[in-house]
């Protein structure tokens, strides 16, 4: 634990500094317009006047999404899918972990169980063989259908059996030396000690919870079951005039509103954006902690 | 890193996560199922309306379909895409229970029918592209509807399928109906120009009858600041990357030399494509000067329609080439900051005394199918007949506001409910001259319900000068855009000669042949020598272009 602070020569800090500065800028842009769009006013929007300011500021668009039925149900659906589906992949992920941990001696058929997983990693069905399997298992439709096909992700997997495997065996031994069995082993060793890891497994279970948008779309039947990206993705997508009526045009003009997609693409932004800096800091370390720990 | 397991706040709250999240995870698997209840309405909730309907099935048959819904449907209280008017109708009057097996927003549409499909859930009647239709018809899933459509189409019905002489025809296969296509006016894929006729006034230049007068317009557009506001900033043409797209295109253009790309059309007896035809070549180099002077967005190479819609909602924008409705959108942007701002159609200027037709493809794009062992295919043929028969012309305000929705509220459409939609094919064109007509005599009274609603908000614009209401004079007013299209079907159109699903060749070879064939337009326009389209016309013949022009040709003959 002994760092030392290296002491750059003066003109390289500048020319990091200047190169980070750009590529924070660069994430941040897309960020600062959409909010500043969701902010200004509709025909502001609709001629590009609004880059990161808001042009004549009104709170209307942020008014019509809170009122809207349709983006809270998903919302509420979203993160219900997080808060049931984070914790089914981190159990999952755990209890599948630790045996592909453990020495092959202890374990005989594991390299057999490893390929087991990873081989899903390496090859997929496809589309239709996936739909299939749902469907003929009766997930399709069901709130299940967005947690259960997805519940071990393998990749996880295999950086948390890294980080178990590296973790001094002789601290199991004297466990198992106390009387410890392997559920104690696993809750009372190395999990306490797999804590950053755990947490940035976490973050990234949770953030692709919250965004993905495919799998809603293809395996609800109605719109009412979907989570929030595939609503927003079903909002957001460019109305193809070519398969409107007269109708639908006069309808388009009245809802061809920038403003209001911005919103809620800026409310949808929000709780990812919250739950960030609290595990962050793990992130770094378990990053590190997964690979390089000797 | 060893302070970390020091931390058991952590591991406490991990916990309590889990455990919370459990506890969340039964209680959601308790509320999951939701109780659906089938609502049997009932008595006839429709007998005060004047309805032709046959005698309904009894007992009532089931049938299962798909729909596309999108997120701006609007529905009433009480009402869902399982329970509206539209499925009350279908039981109540015609004995037949649809339901949806599923709904998804219309950009997925396809895809998820394809994943039912493929995975064995075929629906009993569902709609589907040209392609979709072909591959499944081969695949034996369709029911041959010649019978049924011989015993049960209405006059009405059967009106509307011959409308468009090559709608059944294209649903046929060895002489055998498998769908009824979903019609629609062809014509209406026409381009017209669009001007900016408050800047022409400004200006004082007369409306564009030759290309001169078009490039005439165009340089002073782009010279004598016609907004006023002391800046170069306008542009005499828009166009998109999207060259050939619904507004911003470019075929339009092309047309005013007689060229007619990515059409194929008869010369001398045999059938050719236009984007390999010599006259492309005097418009690129005429386009080619104009983009070179500043008449064209210096950028437009990489501006997609939205980035346009931008320039257009700047008022920066003074002509484009686009399809009858495009003041609808997007040309009504324009008016988001100048409230003056009004745009008007003219049709295609040409280069030479022979008038400029415009290019269209026949809008037959989808089918209504019944999956192949129903038991009554002839049901989908009533659905039809109730539609059209009741719907079509109608005068009846109480029908149409029940079924159609009541057009003083627009934003609950209630026919989106429904896959099965037959419109007239000749609808606008009609439906602009009644209007027209009654517009010079100062009578409405002869005028069907949707036209009369259209004179009242032309009334509006001359009357008491509701300038939104532009956008319905621009298209249907004294000189609106649906005259053109008269002109356009009686003499001045061309129609795509092919209209078949894609042949073999072209299927494998088609697409990497059309982007080469943009990309060369718009590098061409962008200045690179004029040489580059000899080239490209030498490579489309090269790569494939001669099998798919055979094949376009046998194609044909076998469908005069």
């Amino acid at each position: 634990m002994n760092q030392k602070i290296v002491r750059l020569p003066f003109l390289q800090n500048i020319l990091n500094l200047a190169i980070l500065g750009i590529i924070a800028l660069v994430c941040a842009f897309p960020i600062l317009h959409t909010l500043a769009l969701s902010l200004s006013s509709a025909g502001a929007a609709a001629s590009g006047r609004v880059t990161i300011w808001p042009v004549e500021f009104t709170t209307q668009s942020y008014r019509f999404v809170l009122e809207n039925p349709a983006f809270m149900k998903s919302f509420g659906i979203s993160l219900q899918r997080v808060l049931v589906g984070v914790p089914v992949n981190m159990i999952l992920t755990i209890l599948v972990a630790y045996p592909l941990s453990r020495p092959i001696q202890k374990f005989r058929q594991r390299d057999f169980f490893a390929w087991f997983f990873l081989i899903t990693v390496l090859f997929s069905g496809g589309l239709i063989p996936f739909y299939m399997v749902v469907r003929q298992t009766g997930l399709i439709d069901s709130f299940w259908a967005l947690i259960i096909p997805g519940a071990v992700p393998v990749f996880n997997v295999i950086l948390l059996v890294n980080t178990f495997r590296n973790i001094p065996r002789e601290l199991e031994e004297a466990a198992a030396m106390d009387g410890a069995g392997h559920w104690t082993i696993l809750f009372k060793v190395l999990i306490p000690m797999s804590i950053p890891i755990l947490a940035t497994l976490t973050l990234f279970v949770a953030v692709s919870h919250w965004n993905s948008w495919f799998d809603g779309l293809i395996l609800m039947n109605s719109p009412e079951k979907y989570p929030l990206q595939s609503y927003l993705q079903t909002v957001i997508i460019n109305p193809d005039p070519r398969f409107m009526s007269e109708r639908d045009l006069a309808l388009l003009r009245m809802i061809s509103n920038r403003t209001t997609r911005a919103a809620q693409i800026f409310i949808a932004m929000i709780p990812i954006m919250v739950i960030y800096p609290f595990l962050q800091r793990f992130f770094v370390t378990g990053i590190k902690l997964g690979s390089v720990k000797g | 890193m060893k302070a970390v397991s020091g931390k058991t706040s952590l591991h406490l709250i991990l916990i309590s996560v889990i455990l919370a999240s459990l506890l969340l995870g039964a209680c959601a698997k308790a509320t999951e199922e939701p109780a659906s209840s089938e609502t049997t309405p009932g008595g006839n909730s429709f007998s005060g309306l004047k309805l032709v309907a046959p005698a309904p099935y009894d007992p009532p048959i089931e049938m299962h379909s798909v729909i596309n819904v999108d997120a701006t449907v609007k529905f009433l209280d009480g009402t869902d895409i399982q329970n509206n008017v539209w499925t009350r109708a279908y039981a109540e009057l015609l004995g037949i229970r649809l339901s949806y097996d599923w709904v998804v927003d219309s950009s997925m549409y396809n895809q998820k029918l394809s994943l039912s499909v493929n995975s064995g859930d075929i629906p009993d009647m569902f709609r589907v592209t040209a392609d979709q239709f072909l591959l499944y018809q081969e695949a034996g899933l369709l029911a041959d509807l010649t019978a049924a459509y011989e015993n049960e189409a209405s006059p009405q019905t059967r009106d509307i399928m011959t409308q468009d002489p090559i709608a059944l025809k294209s649903a046929m296969v060895d002489g055998k109906l498998y769908g009824l296509p979903l019609t629609d006016a062809s014509v209406a894929y026409a381009s017209v120009l669009w001007v900016r006729q408050d800047w022409l006034d400004q200006l004082g230049l007369p409306a564009p009858v030759s290309m001169a007068d078009f490039q005439e317009i165009s340089r002073r557009f782009m010279q004598d600041d016609p907004d006023g506001n002391g800046v170069a900033d306008t542009i005499g043409l828009c166009v998109s990357k999207s060259i050939w797209n619904s507004s911003y295109n470019l075929q339009g253009y092309f047309n005013g030399y007689h060229a007619y790309p990515t059409a194929w059309f008869e010369r001398d007896g045999t059938v050719v494509y236009g984007s390999v035809q010599p006259e492309m070549r005097d418009a690129l180099l005429a386009l080619q000067k104009m983009y070179a002077s500043g008449e064209l967005d210096q950028e437009f190479g990489v501006k997609d329609v939205n980035a346009v819609n931008e320039t257009v909602a700047q008022g920066k924008c003074g002509m484009e080439f686009g399809v009858w409705w495009n003041p609808y959108h997007p040309l009504s942007l324009s008016q988001q900051n100048n409230p003056t701002a009004f745009w008007s159609a003219f049709p295609i200027p040409s280069i030479d005394a022979t008038p400029a037709k415009s290019q269209y493809n026949s809008a037959i794009g989808s089918y209504l199918v019944i999956r192949n062992g129903y038991e009554h295919p002839e049901a989908l043929i009533r659905m039809a007949n109730f539609w059209t028969d009741n719907l079509v012309g109608s005068q009846d305000e109480a029908v149409r506001n029940t079924l159609l929705g009541d057009l003083d509220a627009p934003d609950v459409v209630l026919y989106k409910y429904t896959p099965i939609q037959l419109w007239e094919p000749n609808a606008p064109i009609k439906a602009g001259n009644a209007l027209r007509e009654a517009l010079a005599k100062h009578d409405p009274s002869g005028l069907d319900l949707e036209a009369q609603w259209r004179y009242r908000i032309i009334q509006a614009y001359f009357e008491q000068g509701v300038l939104e209401a532009w956008v319905e004079v621009a298209t249907n007013g004294p000189n609106g855009a649906s005259a053109i299209l008269q002109q356009i079907l009686d003499d001045r159109g061309l129609m795509n000669r092919f209209y078949g699903p894609p042949t073999p060749t072209m299927a494998t070879k088609f697409p990497a042949l059309q982007s080469m064939e943009s990309e060369m337009i718009i590098k061409v326009i962008m200045g690179d020598p004029i040489s580059k389209f000899d080239e490209f016309v030498e490579d489309w013949y090269r790569l494939g272009g001669t099998e798919i022009t055979a094949e376009v040709n046998q194609w044909a003959v076998n469908n005069p």
